[in-house]
């Protein structure tokens, strides 16, 4: 069953990015939503299942840890994994975020090759 | 790969030749993506730097920048552009060593105008000529071909397939493929195969067909010279074929029969010639 994977980051170019690599790579995935902020992120969430959800930290209106934070708390969410794609550095913050429910981080910029033993460790349906 | 320093950023140096910059990273697929993204940052780099010159709203420009530089460095990571993201990593610290806000707005103007420079000399020597290689005079035999199907598993079966001869890349509908095509026709690396799938979602295969077809005759690209367009279908509904051959494609291969017939149709097509002679399995 092809999956759905929200792409959350402001940058139009890491989403296109995602996008190409998603093809790349050929992970069963049918459909990849958009969204450039949390709050985008939930409206989307609120309209369509998803099975996983890639989002950047640093984002205007909503930001990633608010949004990790949101997913987290709200039961109908709680269960989609969530890595973590960032320049961020801090592991302060990071660990926090581990400690949320985060599955892992993708520290961008990143490699097909990386995105790809990122989803395969965390994400069982990326496997094989 | 030869690294650039932008030290000299921090203390009104010299900055490399742009046209040092390499280009061997770059991802094809998201170039034009890019181009547009980085020209905006640009553009709001620069208003950014002008206002903190003249003195206006100094707090919010400073923090502005801040942000657009750290846009424009992920931007050019993910995009393979190694010396841009040098470049802006560098102007982050650089912005915050330096003493005064016409400190700062000098060394933005600089950081713009580099990489302004630098794209240009990528855009006008070809970004291709750069990103392959030399050390692969193999893969750069082989067919530039674009896979398009819905489902994942014939994307990877058609790549297996044709691996050997092919350098592939796929697309999960014809949208898709329709954007990927025209991008690579507009870089001047055309498609030379083109494999398409009947039934997706966005643009089906006989869309897609009459679209490329479409845009291949505005660019005055006619007849034999156009690209090689293979249907891979599990439709074998004579309906399908027709319409198929009339909107202008070169063969027709019914899924099942794929193992067989796809090379059987690339070699009668004049394809398999000058590709390496490789087992297929």
């Amino acid at each position: 069953m092809a999956r759905t994977i929200l792409v959350v980051d402001d940058s139009t170019l890491t989403r296109a990015a995602i996008h190409h690599m998603v093809e790349m790579l050929e992970l069963d995935v049918g459909e990849i939503l958009e969204a450039a902020n949390g709050r985008e992120a939930l409206a989307v969430l609120a309209d369509r299942p998803v099975d996983l959800i890639l989002a950047d930290l640093h984002m205007p209106d909503m930001d990633g840890c608010e949004l990790v934070h949101r997913l987290k708390t709200e039961p109908a969410y709680a269960a989609i994994p969530v890595v973590v794609i960032s320049a961020e550095c801090n592991p302060g913050r990071l660990e926090r975020l581990r400690a949320e429910g985060v599955v892992d981080f993708l520290h961008k910029p990143f490699t097909p090759e990386a995105f790809r033993a990122t989803l395969e460790q965390n994400v069982e349906w990326c496997r094989g | 790969m030869e690294e650039l320093s932008f030290r000299g950023l921090f203390d009104s140096g010299p900055l490399p030749d742009p046209s040092r910059i390499g280009g061997a990273g770059i991802v094809e697929e998201i170039w034009s993506a890019y181009l547009d993204a980085v020209q905006t940052h640009l553009e709001h780099l620069e208003r950014a730097a002008l206002a903190l010159e003249a003195g206006t709203e100094v707090e919010q420009n400073t923090a502005a920048i801040r942000r657009l530089l750290h846009s424009a460095k992920g931007d050019s990571g993910m995009a393979g552009l190694k010396d841009v993201y040098t470049l802006c990593h560098e102007a982050e610290s650089a912005f915050d060593a330096l003493p005064t806000s016409r400190a700062r707005a000098d060394m933005v103007f600089r950081v713009k105008d580099w990489i302004q420079e630098a794209l240009a000399f990528l855009r006008s020597h070809g970004v291709q000529a750069e990103a392959t290689p030399p050390s692969s005079p193999v893969r750069r035999e082989k067919i530039r071909t674009l896979v398009v199907d819905d489902d994942h598993l014939c994307r990877k079966r058609i790549r297996m397939l044709i691996e050997s001869y092919c350098e592939c890349t796929t697309a999960r509908d014809g949208q898709k493929g329709y954007e990927l095509f025209k991008t690579a026709l507009e870089q001047g690396r055309p498609y030379q195969l083109v494999t398409l799938d009947i039934q997706m979602p966005r643009m089906d295969g006989h869309q897609t067909l009459a679209a490329i077809r479409r845009l291949e005759e505005q660019h005055g690209i006619l007849g034999l010279d156009g690209v090689k367009i293979i249907m891979t279908t599990s439709h074998d509904a004579p309906e399908h074929v027709f319409a198929a051959f009339r909107r202008g494609c070169e063969a027709y291969v019914i899924k099942r029969d794929m193992g067989e017939k796809l090379l059987e149709e690339m070699a009668g097509l004049g394809l398999l010639r000058s590709a390496p002679r490789q087992p297929v399995g």
